[in-house]
This record gives C-alpha cells, structure tokens and sequence, in this order.
C-alpha cells in the first residue's frame, strides 16, 4: 500500500479530482457529436463547408466523434479512475467492514443533545439489562463493556451500504465491457426477405465492400402482412418467420415491431417493409372493331402472341413507380408485318395523361394506340411484399443488462441506506444514573437524528415507566 | 373529451395556488399557505383524475393505451410530478415556501401544454411497449425532481441576498454578491430565452388556427403578461444597478423575476420594513435567521442545501432508470441499445453533469453555494434535453416537434 500511495501516477489515477474532470469533459465533448451530424449524415455535412472547417473536423474525426479514437480514450480513462479508485479503497473498507468498533468511547459523547442524556430510575444492572433489550432489536451488531462504575453500549447496522458503491462502478465497468463485447464479437446486418421466399446470409451495416454473413440456417418470411388505424397510421407489422436448420424447421413465430426474435444467438427486428415487383404484369388489350377487351398475362423477357394478328408482346421493364407518375411497364409490340415499337404503360393513364398532355402528345412512347387497332392499358404488377429486418448479434447484451440491473441497485444501497453506529454510556451509581446517547452516521443524518429520537424516547418510557405511573 | 376541459382548469387552480402562496410570502398569514395547499391539492387530484380519464378514454376509442406518449401528455405528466414531489416535500419539512417556485412551474407546463396537440392518437407499432411506459414515468420523475433541485438553490441563492442590503453593508460589494449576483441573472436570462422560445413556439404554431379556443387564448395571454413583467422587473433591477439607488427594494424584485407576478406594484408599495432590518449581527452566509420579511419563511441555507442534494438524489436514480429503460426499449424495438441519437446523448450528459455533482459532494465535500451552481447547471441540461434537442435538433424522439 505505502509503495503504491507514493507513486503520483497512482495518486493521479486515484484521485477523484480525476473523476470529476472526466465527467465534465465527457458531458462537454459529448456535446459537439448532438451538433454536428454524425455517420452518413455527418459525412454528407462535411462536403458543403469551408475547406478550414472541414480539415477540422476529419482530423478530429467529428463527423463520427464517439466511435473516434480520442472519445474512447476518455471512457477508457475514466474506467482507468474507476478500478483505480476502487482498489485503492476497497481494503478500507474491507477493514472497517470486519472491525467492531470498541464499545468504550468518551471523545464521541462530548458535545451531544441535552436530549440526548436522560436518566434512569433503575440500578445499574437492570438499566443495562434494558438497554441491551432495546439496541438488540435495533441493531444488527452489538458489543458492550463494563467498568466499574460505567457500562458501555455500541451497537451498529448497515454495514452492507458501504458496499453500494462499489456495485456501481463495478457495473458501469460491466456496461463497458459488454459495449467492447459486443463491438468486437458481434454484428448488425439487414435482410429484405421477398413473402414466401428463404435466405441463409445477411449483408451487415457500415461496412462499403459489398460482403455478405453466412447465417449457418435458412430464415423464410412465410406471410407479411400491415394492420393499419382507421386513420391511416399503421398498427402493426408482422412477419411470420420460420427458421430451419438443414431443411427442417426449427423454430417459428410472428416478428412485430418490439417482439424480437432470436435464434442461435442472433436476434432478428421488424425494421422496415415494402412492395417489390416480380416479373409478371397484366394488360388488357382493346381492338379496334372488337367489343371485348382482352385482359393477358405477360411476363419480362419473354414474348406473348398479339391477339389474332400473329406479332408479340415483350414485357421489357416494370417499375413500381415511374417518374412519381405510379406503376408501369415497358412493353415492346412488334406486328407481324409492321415495325415494333415501344410503348410504356400506366396504370393510372386517365389522370396522368390529363395532367402532362403535351408532354404525352410529344413523346410516341407514351402513347397507348400508337399500333394500330391495338389499344394497351396496364390493368396491375404482381408485386409482393418483402419484409425489412434488422439482425444483430450482440454477445454483449447479458453484461449490459446485468450491468443495468446492478447499477439500480447499487444507486439504492448508496443513496437509501446507511451505515449507522450507535454508542451508549451508562454512568453513574445508585440512583444518579445517567445514559448519554450518541451516534454516527456514513450518510443521511437526518434519519440518524429521528432514529436516536425514537431509541431514546423507548429507553426514557422503559427506564422510568414507574415514575409515571 | 372531458379530460381536456379538466386539464385546462388546472392551468388555472395552479395559478391561483401560485397566487396564494405568492401572499403567503409577502404578507406572512397562515391562512393564506392554507388556501394555497388546499387549491395545489384539490388541482392535484383534478390532475389525477383527468389522467386517469384519458386512459380511460383511450379505450373506449378502441385505442387503449397509456397517456404517455405525445408531447401534449408529456407536458401534463411533467407537471404532474412536479406537484406531487412539491406536496411530498411541502408534507415532510412543513414548509411552504418552496410553493410559490413550484407552482409556477407546474402553471407554466400546463399552459405550455394547451398548444399542443391533445388529441388522443392511435400508437405507431415502435411505441408500443410498457418500456416505453416505465421510460416515459421514469424520466418525468427524474425531471421533476431536478426541477425542484433547481427551484431549491435558486432560493439557496436568493438567502445569499441577504448581503445586499444597503444598510448593513456600507460600500462595496464583495465577490461572493457579484457571484449571487450573477448566478440569479443567469437564471433569469436562462429563464426569459426558454419562456419566449415556447411563447414564440406556441403563437406560430396557433395563432390564426380554428383550434384558438379561449382557454388557450388566455394561457397566451397570461404568458405575455408574463414576458411583459419579467422585462419590465430585469429592466427596473438593471436601472437600480447601474445608478446604485437604494430607495427601491432590491430583494424584492430579485425574487419576484423569475416567478411571473402581478403583484409587483403591490409588493412594492405595501411591503412594510424591508430595509430597517440586517444591524444585528454580520451578514454571515449560514445567517440563519433571515431578516426580511419576504425570506422569513425561506428555509435556511442548511436545509436548503439538504432538500436540494436529496432532489438531486432522487432524480439521478430515476434519470438512471430512465435512460436504461430507454436502451432496453431500443433494443426491443430497433436491435440498439444505444445509437448516439442527441436526445440520449443529451440524457448523458446530464447523467455526467449529476453524476459529477454527487461525487463532489460525497467525496470531495462540496458545500453551499458550488454545489447550488451545479444543480443549477444539470437543470440547464434537464430542460435542453427534454425542450431544446427537440426545438433545434433532430433525433429519434421526434414526438416532441408535432
């Protein structure tokens, strides 16, 4: 211990000047990362400033500040403070924790309460017999010594909050390591899983080059579905997912949104959703001289006979949104004996074409009845719904949430309770008997005070309930 | 919504319990601190209950779920916690003099509140957790509880005036006063910029709009009357500064400041013996017995300090709890547990800020008037976490810009 104390570093590390500084410094440089924008937006942000702010902040790496090397060398300080300090107390405590403080203490009595001297109708014996009674029902550890004409009475209890401490930084320790844990043997990833349709691999986040994680298992979205309120918000999604190991299904269940599910340790969310279109479309043709239409099937790439006529349809392109104008599709039309053309359909025609008519009177492409006696109009996409997940693993997780748990209950042991002595002297003989009442406390004197209050109110009913009466 | 029309008449139970203990201060008669509890506990439950109708409510809309979870709801739970840890307090320590700052600010949220949206809305599925509940009642606390913190060192503060009191010093101020001196004018500073922001906010957002009702036309009203004032006395306080008068009661309208007032003029014009006080004794600031008659009923600066520091502990434990909450809750939603977002980056650094303060108490000894600068500086980040990171920057919690 000697050796130790007399090294400044030591000292430094130990000292809770130390502590503050870092706290501060952290609250003060954590503000700069809410100003700034971070990640993607932070690397956005810096291509419009000025080239000298600019310089600024990547070299201090603040488009990104708290994954930067100098942030973490804070925390990693500050978690330096924190074993250091804890080290370097904890055999004192460990000390006073095990010591029973001798019972005979005169320098503790000077200076107390008039009220805190009351006197005694009982001989010496029975006051003390009494008075045993009384510190044993309050306190937890009692020692007593006799002189000849003096007793003494110690009694304390709440020993185990000097511990409370202790549990808190050992917990905020735990919290950084679960942090490291997870940053260094875990992922975050993202899947979009098409309705009915398996994967075995996700791509993860943040990283450029396109590589992808093997899962080791298939996840397969049977059904996705979006519950929503009368007024349009969206209630709820739900993914029912279904893993299998090998082609036999292990486990499955309904993915909402704050429902996780997690299988052999990586856990998959209901991030996102959203429609994507397979290959198919449906069009209605309408022929000149025909009454009625005739709806058809065409699917990308591959050619549909023309009704009648010979010629085909290719469906070129589908788009789910072409231009903010909707759904639509590309198809080339080739007759047999006249030139092809392409031709781009859309479901809502009526209104788009009232809204861009000129545009639609320039542009061939845009117009339906372009081959002649054909009319086209797009009648829908096959689309289905693919669901967004996020998939984590965090092996860190156990350490952060006991972390967690531990915090709480350290704060309460810390804060809301205490360790408290009590010391009383019986002094006197025959019928001078008095008791001096004194007592200490590591916190909340006020709950001392009332507690004293309260011994001293039992022991004056006891000790000269015959008085009263 | 029956819920609505009681809230807004708690608005103004809060003001006329601010009102009450405001008279309780200057004129030092019980029964005015009578009054004043009985209107703060009956718009307690009034509050109570309108909570507990919207719940109620909530589910007969086929919705179902905790008044927790918009601004608007936020607002009225706020100020919720704010009174009953005031009427906890006002119970403990028989004291009511803390009133006439809590109230205040309890009348102030609720009248912040009105222009919010209070529609009761159906619940986005990443809300939909009791997460979020524990999280939303955990911080509210904790805010609450800093809030009274705050309230406490200002008076902490405010004892310190005792000082200036031209007759019993004779010259020059010492620069422990300018400390005071400055420490109260940034509050108020700190105060006038937060109140015309949500003034500002509130008028863009209402004025001209079919939903100006008239209680919110009254709430408005009462909250530029309340800019007006605050000039109006920072103005007279700069003005006695600067020309060194002293026929003026500087104590006087010092406290008067922040906690909006009508009375000013009344106080001014009525308060009886404020300056023949302070020859006894010196000026010490453990003066226990204060000698005004507008801080008698102040507690003294021991347990000013007291109630403050077990504030601040009560609201470092539920901050705690809030923030973890909160992690547990992205987690669940989002596969996170923390993500930088500058809400959560805020709620750190007010953990920092507290967590600083603890230890300089408990291992370093701080004392008196540097440990009241600290609370006073959490509470700055309290309110930027919970107001600004929602008015000026943009985050995950975005609930609080609609």
């Amino acid at each position: 211990m000697n050796k130790t104390q007399a090294n400044p570093i030591w000292n430094f590390l130990c000292s809770v000047k130390l502590t503050i500084f870092i706290l501060i410094l952290l609250a003060a440089t954590s503000i700069i990362g809410t100003i700034i924008p971070q990640g993607e937006a932070g690397e956005e942000f810096i291509k419009n400033i000025s080239p000298a702010l600019q310089k600024i902040i990547i070299s201090f790496h603040l488009y990104d500040m708290y994954h930067s090397a100098w942030f973490q060398l804070i925390i990693f300080i500050l978690a330096l403070n924190l074993i250091a300090c804890s080290m370097n107390k904890i055999p004192g405590t460990i000390r006073l924790f095990k010591k029973l403080p001798s019972p005979d203490r005169e320098k503790i009595f000077t200076n107390i309460h008039p009220d805190r001297i009351i006197k005694s109708r009982l001989n010496k014996n029975d006051t003390a017999n009494v008075l045993r009674e009384i510190i044993s029902r309050h306190y937890t550890r009692i020692a007593e010594k006799d002189t000849e004409n003096r007793a003494y009475f110690y009694g304390d209890k709440g020993r185990y909050s000097m511990l409370g401490v202790y549990l808190v930084h050992f917990s905020v320790l735990l919290i950084l390591v679960g942090a490291i844990i997870g940053s260094i043997f875990g992922f975050k990833g993202y899947v979009n899983i098409l309705e009915g349709e398996s994967i075995d691999y996700i791509t993860p986040t943040g990283v450029s080059s396109h590589s992808h994680i093997d899962l080791g298992f298939t996840v397969s979205c049977d059904r996705f579905s979006v519950e929503f309120y009368d007024n349009g918000q969206p209630k709820e999604y739900k993914s029912d997912i279904r893993f299998s190991v090998d082609g036999n299904t292990v486990k499955q269940g309904h993915l909402l949104v704050n429902h996780p599910l997690t299988f052999m340790g990586i856990t998959f969310y209901q991030n996102s959703y959203g429609v994507l279109s397979g290959d198919e479309a449906s069009i209605i043709v309408n022929q000149k001289g025909h009454e009625d239409p005739v709806r058809m099937k065409i699917i990308r790439g591959k050619g549909v006979p023309l009704p009648e006529s010979g010629g085909e349809i290719i469906l070129e392109e589908i788009r789910d949104d072409f231009m903010r104008m909707g759904p639509a599709v590309k198809i080339h039309v080739k007759p047999v004996n006249s030139e092809g053309a392409d031709i781009w359909l859309f479901k809502n025609y009526e209104d788009i074409r009232e809204r861009f008519s000129t545009e639609f009177d320039q542009f061939p492409q845009f117009n339906p009845s372009i081959i002649e006696p054909y009319t086209f109009s797009l009648d829908g996409i096959e689309s289905a719904y693919y669901t967004g997940l996020q998939v984590n693993k965090d092996p860190g997780i156990p350490f952060i949430y006991a972390g967690f748990f531990i915090i709480v209950i350290g704060l309460i042991v810390t804060f809301f309770t205490s360790f408290r002595h009590i010391w009383i002297k019986i002094d006197g003989s025959g019928d001078m008997i008095s008791l001096y009442i004194a007592g200490t406390a590591n916190k909340n004197p006020v709950g001392l005070d009332r507690e004293l209050d309260q011994i001293t109110n039992q022991l004056n009913l006891k000790l000269n309930r015959n008085n009263n009466i | 919504m029956i819920n609505g029309m009681i809230l807004n008449y708690i608005t103004f139970f809060y003001f006329f319990s601010f009102l009450f203990y405001l008279l309780l201060m200057i004129a030092d008669k019980k029964i005015f601190g009578k009054i004043a509890t009985i209107i703060t506990a009956a718009g307690f439950l009034g509050h109570t209950t309108a909570i507990i109708l919207r719940w109620i409510e909530s589910y007969q809309m086929g919705i179902g779920r905790a008044p927790l979870s918009n601004m608007y709801e936020s607002l009225v739970f706020f100020s919720w916690t704010v009174i009953l840890l005031y009427l906890l307090i006002e119970w403990r320590i028989s004291n009511k003099s803390i009133g006439v700052f809590a109230t205040p600010i309890a009348f102030l949220i609720m009248a912040y509140s009105s222009f919010s949206n209070s529609d009761i809305q159906p619940l986005l599925p990443a809300l939909k957790s009791n997460w979020l509940i524990a999280h939303v009642i955990t911080c509210f606390f904790g805010y609450a509880a800093f809030a009274l913190s705050f309230g406490l060192s200002y008076m902490y503060f405010l004892r310190g005036l005792n000082k200036l009191n031209p007759l019993s010093t004779n010259s020059r101020l010492s620069r422990d006063k300018y400390l005071d001196i400055f420490v109260i004018l940034f509050i108020h500073v700190v105060f006038i910029i937060l109140i015309f922001i949500l003034a500002y906010d509130s008028l863009i957002k209402n004025i001209g709009s079919d939903s100006m009702g008239l209680t919110k036309f009254l709430s408005l009203f009462a909250l530029v009357i309340y800019l007006l004032l605050i000039i109006l006395t920072f103005l007279i306080f700069l003005f006695q500064s600067i020309r060194r008068t002293h026929d003026l009661n500087t104590q006087g309208i010092i406290l008067l400041i922040p906690i909006y007032n009508f009375f000013i003029l009344f106080l001014l014009l009525f308060e009886k013996g404020l300056e023949k006080n302070n020859k006894y004794g010196p000026p010490d600031m453990y003066y226990d017995d204060s000698t005004t008659s507008l801080l008698k009923i102040v507690p003294n600066h021991s347990i000013l300090e007291e109630l403050s520091y077990q504030m601040v502990v009560i609201g470092f434990i539920m901050l705690t709890l809030g923030i973890i909450t909160g992690a547990v809750w992205a987690n669940s939603a989002w596969g996170t547990y923390w993500s930088w977002d500058p809400k959560e980056t805020w709620s750190l650094i007010t953990w920092f800020v507290y967590a600083a303060m603890l230890h300089s108490r408990l291992i370093s000894g701080w004392r008196g008037k540097r440990l009241a600068l600290f609370s006073i500086i959490g509470f700055c980040c309290v309110i930027f976490t919970y107001l600004g990171v929602n008015l000026l920057l943009s985050g995950l919690h975005s609930y609080g810009s609609s």
